[in-house]
């Protein structure tokens, strides 16, 4: 009777001991559930956001006056862009000291907004072929070929 | 017999631990496949319907002389699809180019229907007198069309 009763309480304990180890594990596994749902629908979120924002370098000019090349980049998307984190880079570097300003804006508010236009300024003095690639909120980027012709004042964009 | 009982609560937990990490692979993979999907389905409507309205697109120049006072240039709606001329934008020579339009209208909307012509206005701050000019167009979806036009 004593044997029993002592297996029954042993069972017990070792039921119990199952019980929460399992709780543990199932609810550990529930939040690591949980927190890849949540990275995916963030990661979803971020992709959309980046689809959603669409920028296109339409136009470049030179102005042989200021010795500054123009670029105009306008917002097709329809998220709202802050013009001050966007920065260009050409041929792969960098390029410091640029200035931007917003074109031919439908609004009156100080943001880069969609069908928005922004000139980058930026100091120029050679000729020929570079990649500029204006990055913007979000990594969109937009990436074109120009040419460059200093004396002639002629930018085209490939 | 302590034994034996011993035997089946483990294999009773172990089972239930098994079937927990089953479960967890199950879902983990469901949850990777769904986000994948939506992310694939997203950015194929989107790059879907971005090149559709693109490719709905076309405007021809009907003219490649103007003057230096007055300068214009004629366009004509050749595409399949309504254009707003309000959110179109001008380059010449490369720089944004403030402009007007008027539109022969052969349907009473103010949209450029298919078929339809307008004469575009534009500043002369960035002309070349008595040269050939870079004229780009850009539409409301980012389409280019470019031509060239003398200006006396």
């Amino acid at each position: 009777m004593r044997g029993q009763f002592a297996t029954i309480i042993v069972n017990i304990i070792l039921f119990i001991s199952a019980a929460i180890l399992t709780y543990l594990f199932v609810s550990s596994s529930y939040n690591s559930l949980n927190n890849i749902n949540n990275a995916a629908i963030s990661r979803q979120e971020l992709i959309s956001n980046k689809l959603n924002t669409i920028i296109q370098i339409d136009s470049c000019a030179y102005d042989n006056s200021s010795r500054n090349l123009i670029l105009y980049v306008k917002n097709y998307g329809n998220t709202l862009l802050n013009q001050s984190n966007t920065v260009l880079f050409v041929n792969g570097y960098l390029k410091e000291n640029i200035t931007i300003n917003l074109v031919q804006c439908p609004n009156e508010i100080n943001i880069w907004a969609p069908n928005c236009i922004i000139s980058i300024n930026t100091s120029w003095n050679s000729n020929g072929y570079y990649y500029i690639k204006v990055v913007s909120e979000y990594g969109v980027d937009d990436q074109k070929l120009i040419f460059v012709n200093v004396s002639s004042s002629i930018c085209l964009v490939q | 017999m302590l034994s034996t009982m011993k035997a089946d609560l483990s294999s009773i937990f172990s089972s239930i631990v098994v079937f927990s990490i089953f479960l967890f692979g199950i879902f983990t993979i469901k949850y990777i496949i769904e986000s994948s999907y939506n992310n694939l389905y997203t950015i194929g409507l989107s790059i879907s319907e971005r090149y559709y309205e693109k490719s709905r697109e076309l405007i021809i120049f009907k003219n490649n002389l103007s003057n230096y006072e007055n300068p214009y240039i004629i366009i004509q709606n050749k595409g399949n699809k309504p254009e707003d001329l309000n959110c179109y934008k001008l380059y010449v020579n490369g720089i944004l180019t403030n402009f007007y339009y008027n539109i022969s209208k052969l349907y009473p909307v103010d949209l450029l229907l298919p078929g339809e012509e307008a004469i575009i206005y534009f500043e002369n701050s960035s002309i070349r007198k008595d040269s050939w000019n870079f004229v780009q167009l850009i539409s409301c979806s980012g389409t280019k069309f470019l031509t060239l036009i003398y200006i006396s």
